[in-house]
């Protein structure tokens, strides 16, 4: 990445990142007045303390759960944001893919797909230029969305021990095989070629196959 | 039994934040005290003593960290719990560095709060035995 690319990149870290900690202090604050509306219903004696309860407990609970997975957005958006910190860095890649599918899963959705990531129980590292890494695992993604039918699932696991060697995308769907052409499909897309391009900077190499998408690190 | 109760020092700047959590805490039983810079808190700590400081790391003017320095040139003794928000986890472990008793992610859970301030008093009163 040249200069003036990572100081655009940075700059919408900065002012996410910024951003995001201010909705962190709009979450507490809302998670805090759910909390002592509950607390004032558990600690307050009162006869119709059970009638409240059940009115409350509900829309509460709600409050509680909504905040939750506002939290868990925010805090990968923040991920994200701190992504654009360096223009070369070890990352850890589980934490970075997880922030990317979570940040990407509502435009999955749009297509009809979902994206999940395959848990290792030992995190892995890479040296490289994060955002460009993402631009990789993200136009892989979008290069599989409009070829894939709906409700087809994307899942995302990590090769490699210690360090990453490989990223693979593999399409699965409940009702269906996949497109037997998957891979011809693929490279036909636009997103293709901007993940070729994207990948040659990082030394990435791309490969299309019959379930997905594999990224190899020749790095 | 007559126990004596916590006395907390809650730092943010978040006023609202602060007044919510100070209420939930007074609700269990702990003396609590708010302060929405660093600068108010070394004030307050001035005029009287408290047995924890509950402090955030993020605030505008003089920092948590900085914050941190002051208060424990002043009261070494004194435990601070840290509030970070996710992603600032260096910030965290850095504050414990400086001498900080532990720290905790923002938006907090209550139950997580009360522990390490319990935990906190506690190895302070040990240390001070």
């Amino acid at each position: 990445m040249n200069e003036q690319d990572f100081l655009k990149a940075r700059l919408l870290g900065k002012l996410t990142a910024s951003a995001t900690h201010e909705f962190q202090n709009v979450l507490a604050i809302i998670k805090e007045s759910a909390g002592l509306m509950e607390d004032v219903l558990a600690f307050t004696p009162m006869e119709d303390a059970e009638v409240l309860e059940q009115r409350l407990g509900m829309p509460l609970s709600t409050i509680k759960k909504q905040v939750a997975r506002g939290v868990d957005l925010v805090s990968c958006l923040n991920g994200f944001a701190h992504s654009t910190d360096h223009v070369r860095c070890k990352v850890d890649v589980q934490v970075l893919v997880n922030n990317l599918l979570a940040l990407s899963r509502r435009l999955a959705a749009n297509t009809g797909v979902d994206l999940a990531l395959e848990e290792k129980e030992t995190p892995l590292y890479m040296e490289t230029d994060a955002v460009q890494f993402q631009l990789c695992i993200y136009y892989a993604l979008e290069s599989l969305f409009s070829a894939l039918p709906a409700r087809s699932l994307i899942t995302l696991s990590l090769e490699g021990s210690a360090t990453l060697s490989a990223v693979t995308l593999c399409a699965t769907h409940p009702d269906q095989p996949v497109p037997d052409d998957l891979s011809r499909i693929i490279c036909r897309e636009k997103a293709w070629e901007v993940l070729l391009e994207a990948a040659r900077a990082i030394q990435v190499r791309p490969k299309a196959n019959d379930t997905g998408v594999t990224l190899f690190m020749d790095s | 039994m007559n126990k004596k109760r916590i006395r907390v020092l809650l730092i943010d700047d978040e006023e609202e934040f602060a007044n919510t959590l100070a209420e939930r805490l007074e609700l269990r039983g702990y003396d609590t005290k708010t302060a929405v810079s660093g600068e108010d808190g070394l004030n307050l700590m001035n005029g009287e003593s408290f047995d924890i400081a509950v402090l955030d790391l993020m605030m505008p003017g003089m920092n948590g960290l900085d914050t941190l320095r002051r208060i424990k040139s002043q009261t070494p003794d004194l435990p601070v719990v840290l509030l970070t928000g996710h992603g600032s986890t260096k910030e965290g472990m850095e504050g414990m560095r400086l001498g900080a008793f532990d720290y905790l992610m923002k938006p907090l859970d209550i139950k997580d709060l009360t522990l390490k301030i319990l935990s906190a008093v506690d190895a302070s009163d040990g240390n001070e035995k």
